[in-house]
């Protein structure tokens, strides 16, 4: 029973149905009261009709005999053929409506009364001192008096059990009418209740599915313009970003996984392979280096997964502070020189002076995987210069290199996580595949972005730009 | 035997390469697609090691070249993907088994064997050259039914002769198959295994065709 009432379709047919009855029975009993009136009022118009009918053939003028309607005046040449006529007509009329008559003289002395006029009326004080045309009031009879000149007058009248009959035959037709427009409305009414609720029903099964994690599915939206149309391109547009971030997901972990394999297979083989039989002390003291440096390259790596996973749930860690950025990069710079030294490239900076607000620590793991990448990537002899530089209400700090470049059809990729460009460079420098991916995150939970300009053979440029934060 | 092993991770290449050596193979590196489908198709191996990530070409790239060269030496994945698509599209490419990586070495080893058997189309476990018994699953040798102890290259060497046993084997083909580019290959080396392998079995079976190369008579 809950479930029933939980049911919008069932709640709205509810609504709806009982709306319908109501204003069925409310129409059904207005037409029928309605009715009812205008049949009295006809009724009683019928009667006095009927009694001004009567009256010149019971009460003829002068000169011309009285009529009986047991005994219908006998015909007296064709000039009397039309009151013959009439008077037939009249009691044919009579007869079939079941109306009665009863003629009173003035002094009150009942003249005349058909078959079928009923004794109780035959009282004449019931009529007596009435007005001309009056409707008389009466339980079992409708009845309408006639006054005749010189105080006579004529009782028409009709049983009210007839006239009750009629109407009772109509309500009937009114009833039977109104259960059909009522079966008929909420046959409809369910039909369009049903149609209505069929996209919320395809927009829940969808749900439903991608719940049960089919994330393929999408609602299908025939009206975009509609109330459930918005909601399904909205849902849509939802689902595509889940199924995305999903995905992502998936490939991240599938990537995280691969690229721990990797160091895991080296450690294995080189301990399974030393463990086999003795060998000598160098080959040993080889194993626990292959041991050594697979480690710290996983301890590298998971170091940056769990640094972009807190970024991914969260980037209210960071802190916010004052960063000068000329002051950064010389810093980094002087860490950095000896590096750059040894591998014989030239390290120059054009620095002025740029304020933003953010992460001090973050910014500088930032600069310098820039700065190392732009090392890495650069031959002997060639150079990195880093920039840093304000305009328009955003600081930027540039690092280009005359290095081997990123080929264009990659350059959109270089952000994306354990993007590499080239494989075999990166097992060489220890990288993970992950740098400028951090370098990404870090930038834009700054509000910043950035970019990358790169020429194969020619170098790469790498900038950075941050909302500027005003001197205090 | 000889294998070739191609893998980018240098410290996984090397562990490789000094574990199946250790195992009597003779065995060869590349550490990019192109050194390897260079080496593949210019040297015979009997088995290939291949790692599907590979830079400059991809290690199902190198194979399908390998394959569409007419090359139907024994290839072996390795794999850090465990995702059955990337197992499936490997096995359709033409390799011959795969391994996940991390793998044990042990069964990489069992499984070059395993690949090289069916790959000579010599299911059998055993050779048998009259009293000289290979057990090739176990790599002992016994001769009479006594075991005889080989080490990994004795053995390599008379697995040679074994499987075309009969038949002459000339001394490139031995060298081809004996040892790889690490050794110097200095020809007396080859004799002396041969004379090593003599005094194990005696000379009736091991005989030299002179300016030819030798022979293992049952």
């Amino acid at each position: 029973m809950n479930s029933f009432w939980n049911s919008i379709r069932w709640r709205i047919f509810c609504y709806y149905t009982l709306l319908t009855g109501v204003a069925i029975i409310l129409l059904g009993g207005a037409f029928y009261f309605t009715e009812k009136a205008n049949r009295e009022r006809l009724e009683v118009t019928r009667l006095q009709a009927t009694g001004v009918k009567l009256l010149p053939m019971i009460f003829p003028p002068a000169g011309m005999p009285s009529a009986r309607i047991s005994e219908p005046p006998v015909a007296q040449g064709s000039a009397r053929m039309p009151l013959e006529r009439r008077w037939a007509e009249t009691r044919d009329l009579m007869d079939r409506d079941r109306i009665f008559y009863l003629a009173f003289s003035s002094s009150d002395q009942l003249l005349q009364k058909s078959a079928g006029a009923p004794a109780s009326l035959e009282d004449p004080g019931f009529s007596r001192d009435k007005r001309q045309m009056e409707r008389l009031e009466h339980p079992d009879y409708m009845v309408a008096v006639i006054i005749a000149p010189r105080g006579k007058r004529i009782v028409v009248g009709r049983s009210r059990e007839v006239i009750d009959a009629e109407i009772g035959h109509y309500l009937r037709n009114i009833l039977v009418l109104a259960m059909t427009v009522f079966v008929i409305t909420t046959a409809f009414g369910y039909i369009i209740i049903t149609r209505g609720l069929r996209p919320i029903e395809s927009i829940s099964a969808t749900a439903q599915k991608i719940a049960d994690g089919d994330l393929g599915g999408r609602i299908q939206i025939r009206e975009q313009s509609s109330e459930l149309g918005g909601l399904g391109s909205v849902l849509n547009q939802t689902f595509d970003r889940l199924e995305q971030l999903l995905k992502q997901q998936v490939q991240f972990t599938a990537d995280a996984s691969h690229d721990l394999r990797t160091p895991i297979a080296a450690i294995l083989a080189d301990c399974q392979f030393s463990l086999k039989k003795p060998r000598t002390t160098e080959r040993y003291l080889e194993t626990i280096e292959v041991c050594h440096e697979s480690a710290q390259h996983m301890r590298m790596l998971v170091d940056q997964l769990g640094l972009l996973a807190r970024f991914d749930a969260d980037t209210s860690e960071l802190t916010s502070e004052t960063v000068e950025l000329s002051e950064e990069i010389k810093t980094i710079c002087h860490v950095l020189q000896p590096v750059a030294d040894d591998m014989g490239i030239y390290l120059g900076s054009d620095l002025s002076e740029a304020h933003c607000k953010g992460d001090r620590l973050r910014l500088r793991q930032v600069w310098f995987n820039l700065l190392n990448n732009a090392l890495c990537y650069t031959e002997q002899g060639g150079h990195v210069k880093v920039r840093t530089g304000r305009e328009n209400g955003t600081v930027w700090l540039e690092v280009a290199d005359n290095g081997i470049g990123i080929p264009p059809e990659v350059q959109p990729h270089v952000f994306d996580r354990f993007y590499r460009v080239d494989e075999s460079r990166s097992v060489k420098t220890g990288g993970t595949g992950l740098g400028l991916a951090i370098c990404k995150t870090i930038v834009e939970a700054h509000g910043g972005n950035i970019s990358v300009q790169s020429e194969v053979g020619k170098g790469s440029c790498f900038r950075v730009e941050l909302p500027h934060q005003a001197d205090l | 035997m000889k294998v070739l092993v191609i893998e980018d991770n240098d410290r996984l290449r090397k562990s490789v390469l000094d574990y199946v050596r250790d195992e009597g193979f003779a065995a060869d590196e590349a550490a990019d697609g192109e050194e390897g489908f260079y080496k593949a198709t210019n040297w015979q191996y009997d088995a290939i090691i291949l790692d599907i990530m590979l830079p400059r070409l991809d290690g199902l790239q190198v194979l399908q070249q390998l394959r569409d060269s007419g090359s139907s030496t024994p290839v072996i994945i390795l794999t850090a993907r465990d995702a059955v698509q990337d197992r499936v599209s490997g096995l359709n490419s033409g390799a011959d088994d795969y391994l996940v990586k991390p793998f044990e070495m042990e069964e990489l080893v069992a499984r070059i064997r395993a690949a090289i058997r069916r790959a000579g189309g010599r299911p059998k476990l055993v050779l048998e050259a009259g009293p000289i018994m290979l057990h090739t699953a176990q790599r002992t040798v016994t001769l009479n039914e006594r075991q005889v102890e080989l080490t990994a290259r004795e053995y390599a060497l008379l697995e040679i002769l074994a499987f075309r046993q009969g038949a002459v084997v000339t001394r490139d083909e031995i060298y081809e198959k004996l040892f790889d580019e690490r050794d110097e290959t200095m020809s007396n080396m080859l004799d002396v295994y041969i004379y090593k392998l003599r005094q194990k079995f005696g000379k009736e079976h091991i005989v030299t065709r002179r300016g030819m190369g030798y022979q293992l008579v049952p």
